[in-house]
């Protein structure tokens, strides 16, 4: 009979759970569609996925002009960033980790620095730790630009776009990567 | 013993339970992945991050205080802030018009920057005097970009951003610029 009483509390229990999250999910999608604070505007980046990778040519660090069209192929991970963005360079150690670990299976990460490119030159030279994964910049306009070309229309850093071999949009991360969330992404495109 | 550890158990039997439901319920309200639906809408998730627009986060505004004084100003959204360093200021079109150096208040907050050491950084808003030095009084308008950088406490940063305002000069044939108050 305890036994009975029991499993008729946890259906119930079951029963109410999945109410309380429906109606959460259910709140978050109303919250979502209609009733936005109209001061926050949140960046929707979902119509980028699928998107053709846009193109670019920029300069690395020796002023050689580096186009996106030599990445095509590998899952590329083209990251926005600045020497000046600290959150930027807190996620750097991040993508070198990523690169070392996934490029011989066919990854790629590129830094596009929304930065002149002395600026950059000296903080790797400061830094000590060799990035090892080409870094592209040619003052911040063009930098800006490729950035809005690739969805950052309000000029956030870090930003990151993940570019499958099919050369399509196939994540966006505005803000700080992690490497466990890097990881995630780009196992399912390898 | 056992009734221990069927007590202790319980909970988790339960917890297990509701998530065994709760997510294709997930699935259905949302039509998306599952476990992410569910732990964004629980909150955890750190796509909840808000990402004010720029003009948000940063209002501009400017005006003329004095003959010789135009004021650059910013609220700023809570919980971000601007560099002192990063702003810069010019006169577009009139070769006859100079600014002379801003004047940033006193005070701001200090951030430690890994790379660039001490930064002096302003929160909440920011007041700054920019001293308009006239070559020819007659002259009656200006037209001024401001340039500013700033941060999110959350773990961003925005693009150094500009702003272009033209503004009334009163009367006067102020060529010394006027103290900034």
């Amino acid at each position: 009979m305890p036994r009975v009483r029991l499993a008729v509390l946890v259906v119930v229990l079951l029963g109410i759970a999945a109410l309380a999250a429906g109606w959460l999910l259910y709140q978050r999608s109303v919250r979502d569609l209609s009733d936005q604070d109209p001061d926050v505007q949140a960046i929707d980046t979902s119509g980028l996925i699928g998107r053709p990778r846009p193109d670019f040519t920029l300069p690395d660090l020796d002023g050689v002009p580096r186009q996106a069209a030599s990445w095509d192929g590998s899952v590329t991970v083209v990251n926005f960033w600045a020497t000046w963005c600290e959150p930027c360079r807190r996620e750097m150690p991040a993508l070198v980790e990523l690169q070392k670990r996934y490029g011989s299976k066919g990854l790629q990460v590129v830094g596009i620095a929304l930065d002149d490119r002395q600026a950059v030159r000296r903080f790797v030279a400061d830094l000590g730790t060799a990035i090892d994964y080409p870094l592209l910049a040619d003052g911040e306009a063009p930098g800006i630009e490729v950035a809005k070309q690739y969805g950052n229309s309000f000029g956030i850093l870090p930003y990151t776009v993940v570019v499958g071999r099919d050369r399509r949009i196939a994540f966006v991360q505005l803000g700080e990567l992690t490497l466990s969330q890097a990881e995630r992404v780009v196992r399912g495109l390898l | 013993m056992p009734v221990r550890y069927q007590h202790a158990s319980c909970p988790r039997a339960l917890a297990l339970g509701a998530l065994l439901i709760a997510l294709p319920a997930a699935g259905l309200a949302e039509g998306g992945t599952t476990v992410a639906s569910l732990w964004q809408a629980l909150g955890f998730s750190k796509s909840e991050q808000t990402f004010l627009e720029p003009d948000k986060a940063f209002v501009f505004s400017a005006d003329v205080i004095d003959a010789g004084t135009v004021v650059a100003r910013w609220q700023i959204a809570k919980d971000y802030y601007l560099y002192r360093d990063k702003f810069s200021f010019r006169v577009l079109d009139d070769a006859k018009v100079k600014l002379g150096e801003p004047v940033f208040p006193p005070g701001g907050a200090v951030k430690q920057d890994e790379y660039f050491g001490v930064m002096v950084v302003y929160f909440d808003h920011v007041d700054v005097a920019l001293p308009i030095i006239r070559q020819d009084p007659a002259i009656k308008r200006v037209k001024i970009e401001a340039t500013y950088q700033g941060c999110a406490e959350a773990g961003f940063c925005y693009s150094p951003m500009n702003k272009t305002v033209e503004l009334d000069l009163p009367p006067g044939d102020a060529v010394a610029p006027a103290a900034a108050k």
